[in-house]
């Protein structure tokens, strides 16, 4: 679940604010045996070619990312880890308040299990609905 | 196009790379040193050890030893060592397929190659007539060992008694490994920080080829076990984990405790041990061993013998 603001007099529609909230209890977690995994971050993110269709960006995460073992016999793994990551996508504007954003990201401070949890890989894709709902 | 200087580049890069590595014969991977139970299959196969077991014999435990990737049967030397005294139960220890052999032997080979020798020994001990047979398997041994329950080979078949998994890989440490398909073949192959004693056991170069085949075990194996796997009925698994294993993920290990349960719905047993090592029960040859890890591989060597004549 992502929330992004643009403030109208800060560049308006191209700096954009976020707080996001992912986890995959309702993706790859869902129904399925995969490690439950929820990120907590803030975004900035800086979209170009402003009232077109195509606009690529760039963005930074900062947040916090835990893995859930469930299990109190794996309590000794490191689980938890701070999110540091740059992102850089393209978004496609409809012509309508729909936004879809896919886009690639590098967490830096992913682990391998030792320092830092194992299942915080350092490459990831993604793809974004958002839905304006305000206009600045 | 403006493509084309790129993909130049990209096809120079590639072809000018994957050239075969410099082997010299001190090394697993030339054409002198092979895997001992190559030349001495009886003092490793039980199968080929007895073939005609008496009645007696036929229903002691067999432990079917499975080392990893790259790996060969020394990852096992000591459980035999350990078992040395012993007659109340028989080791197995296996060459996966394409290993212990020659680099060009184990470029060629898949992991299905890698799994073939596993099922060739349980087929061949069932055929003898052994009926009390268990699984002990290493690292990417342990994973083969998974992707056989998930894809269901033992169901019209014996089924096992127990199967054990030492540091058994289905996350790995570096996650690098999953972008091999782009940069295997402008690489080549990889080299292993392996000291020069496990030079003769291990492949010091790794194909990209093989790295590739052990990326597409364990994302198999991972998708299996979220998608849930039910062994035969009768049959136990305990996974043995380092928790500090800086190949395979410890995390692993929870994976495989949600993924795998028994035919009765409930829970494998898993040990997180205190180790930093990868495959802690193989000591020797390792640097910096002290009486935690002698102890933790005495005790893993215990309890695997006492569950396996349970």
């Amino acid at each position: 679940m992502t929330v992004l603001y643009s403030h109208d007099r800060l560049w308006a529609d191209q700096l954009f604010w976020g707080v996001n909230v992912i986890s995959s209890r309702f993706g790859s977690a869902f129904h399925s045996n995969a490690i439950k995994q929820d990120s907590f971050f803030f975004s900035a993110a800086w979209f170009w070619r402003k009232e077109r269709s195509i606009r690529p960006f760039v963005q930074l995460n900062i947040g916090f990312f835990q893995a859930d073992y469930e299990e109190a016999i794996f309590d000794v793994l490191p689980n938890e880890a701070m999110i540091l990551s740059p992102e850089i996508g393209v978004g496609y504007e409809f012509n309508s308040p729909l936004r879809i954003v896919v886009s690639a990201g590098y967490n830096s401070t992913s682990g391998n299990g030792v320092a830092g949890p194992g299942t915080l890989y350092p490459i990831f894709t993604q793809m974004t609905a958002t839905w304006k709902l305000i206009n600045p | 196009m403006k493509i084309q200087p790129f993909l130049c580049v990209l096809i120079m890069l590639v072809s000018g790379c994957d050239s075969a590595p410099d082997i010299s014969d001190d090394l697993l991977d030339g054409e002198i040193i092979f895997d001992a139970s190559i030349a001495h299959p009886e003092n490793y196969l039980q199968s080929v050890a007895n073939p005609h077991p008496s009645a007696q014999d036929a229903e002691k435990p067999v432990f079917i030893a499975i080392h990893g990737y790259s790996a060969s049967t020394f990852e096992w030397d000591e459980f035999r060592e350990f078992s040395a005294d012993r007659n109340d139960y028989f080791i197995s220890q296996v060459l996966l397929g394409g290993h212990g052999m020659t680099y060009d032997d184990f470029k060629k080979a898949s992991w299905k190659t890698w799994q073939e020798s596993i099922t060739a020994e349980y087929e061949r001990l069932v055929t003898a007539g052994y009926s009390n047979i268990n699984l002990l398997g290493s690292s990417t041994g342990g994973a083969l060992l998974i992707e056989l329950l998930a894809s269901g080979y033992f169901d019209n078949r014996l089924p096992p008694r127990h199967i054990f998994l030492v540091d058994p890989i289905v996350i790995p440490s570096s996650k690098l490994i999953s972008i091999v398909p782009i940069i295997g073949p402008i690489l080549g192959y990889t080299e292993a920080d392996n000291t020069s004693a496990e030079d003769a056991y291990w492949y010091h170069f790794r194909p990209q080829e093989s790295l590739q085949e052990l990326l597409d075990v364990i994302v198999r194996v991972r998708k299996q076990l979220e998608d849930g796997i039910t062994m035969p009925p009768n049959t136990s698994m305990k996974v043995y984990k380092s928790i500090r294993d800086e190949t395979a993920d410890p995390a692993s290990a929870v994976l495989i405790y949600k993924g795998l349960k028994t035919s009765s719905g409930g829970s494998i047993d898993v040990a997180m041990v205190e180790s930093d090592l990868h495959v802690f029960t193989r000591l020797t040859l390792r640097n910096g061993i002290d009486s935690a890890d002698l102890e933790n591989q005495l005790q893993t060597f215990k309890d695997i013998v006492a569950r396996g004549l349970n």
